[in-house]
């Protein structure tokens, strides 16, 4: 690669950088971001609206931008992420409705828990996937979703009770066909 | 010592343990086009004070942000070509286009130094592969850009602002206004100003990454240097919404990207990306970008404001922009890079 004429070494570009990392990384955060979301299609556009965030501030980033997209991607999940509606259809991904799924989208009995997980509130969401999937600390988890302690306390122990009686109301119910996420 | 199981820990324990296990096995695969869509995306947002900036047009408005309205129509713009099915574009009340304008291409007359003084109008169309078409326009003019978002029936979708306000001591932010259809919601708040950063060259960046790595400010600012690129495919002799036309055309990250360039002034007519590899499944989408140029007329001045329909309500400013624990610079320097 041509060194600029000033003579020091051309800024690495986020195309080059985001696009290794998703090659080494990428089914870790998208994993999170399905299960933040509760559907495939949803973490798709969480994790695309956390790396356009990424790519917007590139130049303020000091730090590593695995942390810094993982980081980001936490934030909009906890803040329930407002503007889903709007990415989906600005990426026109409001066709995926009429896109037939193959079975690596489909999800079976096996993960009910995680479908019972789309109705928890998001931060509860957020916290319940940072403590068992992440197995972060709450410290830990506090920093990544921007708040306290105590919150993250608060909202792990009521999304735990929560996915219990969802799950009790369920075992309850007549047995329906396995859905999809 | 009591031997009495407690039946609620170990039950808990062994939900939690379920649940562990659960989030495990949730399996995904990521899609090849995440970081061009994700590029495509921040690129729409470029279309900013850039373009005024570069060309060395507009005024810079200082303090708070309001719009100078001018009227008549910018002396010397000699008329466009007309794209098909284009009429004329005339704001509506609300500042949304008609369903039947289309940003009016640059004609031979105007170079970029005149479309400085110009309302610039980029509308994007992704369309998937199921053939569903979603479109974005984004207005910009001085230090005001807006863009609005539509579904593939032409319902409006969203309607976000942003203009950079030049505050005391000569910091900048951004005062943003956006507009919910979907949650019949309005924010209103201010982010962190725009940072100098280092550009790097551009030969370089299309030999590795293509023209789709391009910004729409760039692609004015520096047409001519990128058609003389190594490794760019130029075409002369085309024409394009009847306009002489030249392209140039990569191959890079899974897309082909073609620029179509006025013949005579190497101002931007469309861009196009397409998926190019035959063997990823077909789940990239297709984009086109319509540049259009409008003189600031007080009728044309509307398509930067941005509309909040009556009963939409209020939500707080967004929160912080930077996460926790992340240094934010705010000093232009060429030093100032990723590591």
């Amino acid at each position: 690669m041509e060194t600029d004429p000033g003579g020091s070494d051309p800024a690495p570009q986020p195309v080059a950088v985001l696009e290794e990392l998703l090659v080494s990384r990428g089914e870790r955060l998208l994993h999170a971001a399905v299960l933040l979301t509760g559907s495939h299609a949803d973490g798709e556009d969480l994790l695309q609206a956390a790396l356009e965030r990424v790519y917007k501030r590139w130049q303020r980033i000091d730090g590593d931008p695995e942390g810094y997209l993982r980081t980001t991607l936490y934030h909009l999940a906890a803040d329930g992420w407002r503007r889903k509606g709007m990415l989906r259809a600005r990426l026109g991904l409001l066709a995926r409705a009429d896109v037939q799924l193959d079975e690596t989208t489909s999800v079976d009995d096996r993960d009910q828990l995680v479908r019972l997980l789309r109705e928890l509130p998001a931060g509860q969401r957020t916290a319940i996937v940072l403590r068992y999937w992440e197995e972060l600390s709450e410290a830990e988890s506090a920093r990544l979703m921007g708040c306290s302690v105590g919150y993250v306390k608060s909202a792990a122990s009521r999304g735990l009770r929560r996915l219990r009686e969802l799950r009790a109301a369920q075992a309850d119910s007549p047995v329906t066909e396995p859905g999809r996420i | 010592m009591s031997t009495e199981i407690d039946y609620s820990e170990t039950e808990h324990a062994g939900f939690e343990q379920r649940l562990r296990r659960e989030l495990e096995q949730v399996t995904v695969r990521v899609p090849a086009d995440m970081i061009p869509r994700a590029h495509r995306g921040y690129r729409r947002r470029l279309v900013t004070t850039r373009i005024s900036a570069i060309t060395g047009g507009a005024a810079v408005i200082a303090g708070a942000a309001t719009i100078v309205a001018m009227t008549g129509s910018s002396p010397g713009v000699a008329q466009g070509g007309q794209r098909p099915g284009a009429t004329t574009s005339h704001a509506t009340a609300s500042g949304i286009p008609a369903a039947s304008t289309l940003p009016p291409p640059p004609g031979d007359g105007l170079t970029s130094a005149q479309a400085g003084h110009e309302i610039s109008w980029v509308r994007t169309s992704l369309t998937s592969p199921a053939g569903a078409t979603s479109v974005s326009d984004t207005f910009s003019y001085g230090p005001t850009s807006r863009t609005l978002g539509f579904s593939e029936k032409g319902t409006a979708l969203y309607d976000e602002q942003e203009t950079l306000v030049t505050g005391a001591g000569g910091s900048q932010t951004y005062a943003t206004t956006s507009v919910s259809y979907a949650g019949g919601t309005v924010s209103r708040g201010t982010t962190p100003g725009p940072v100098q950063h280092h550009q790097p060259p551009l030969c370089p960046q299309t030999r590795q990454f293509g023209l789709s790595v391009i910004s729409t400010s760039t692609l004015i600012a520096s047409a001519a240097a990128l058609l003389a690129c190594p490794g760019v495919t130029v075409t002369r002799g085309v024409r394009i919404d009847g306009v002489k036309a030249v392209t140039i055309s990569t191959v890079a990250i899974h897309v082909r990207t073609t620029d179509w360039l006025n013949a005579a002034t190497d101002m931007p007519i469309q861009t196009t990306i397409v998926p190019y590899d035959p063997n990823l499944p077909n789940t990239i989408y297709t984009t086109r970008i319509q540049y259009g140029f409008l003189p600031p007329t007080a009728a044309n001045l509307r398509y930067l404001s941005t509309y909040v329909p009556p009963g939409f309500r209020n939500l707080p400013s967004p929160t912080s922009s930077v996460p926790p624990g992340f240094k934010n610079r705010s000093s232009a320097s060429a030093s100032d890079r990723p590591r």
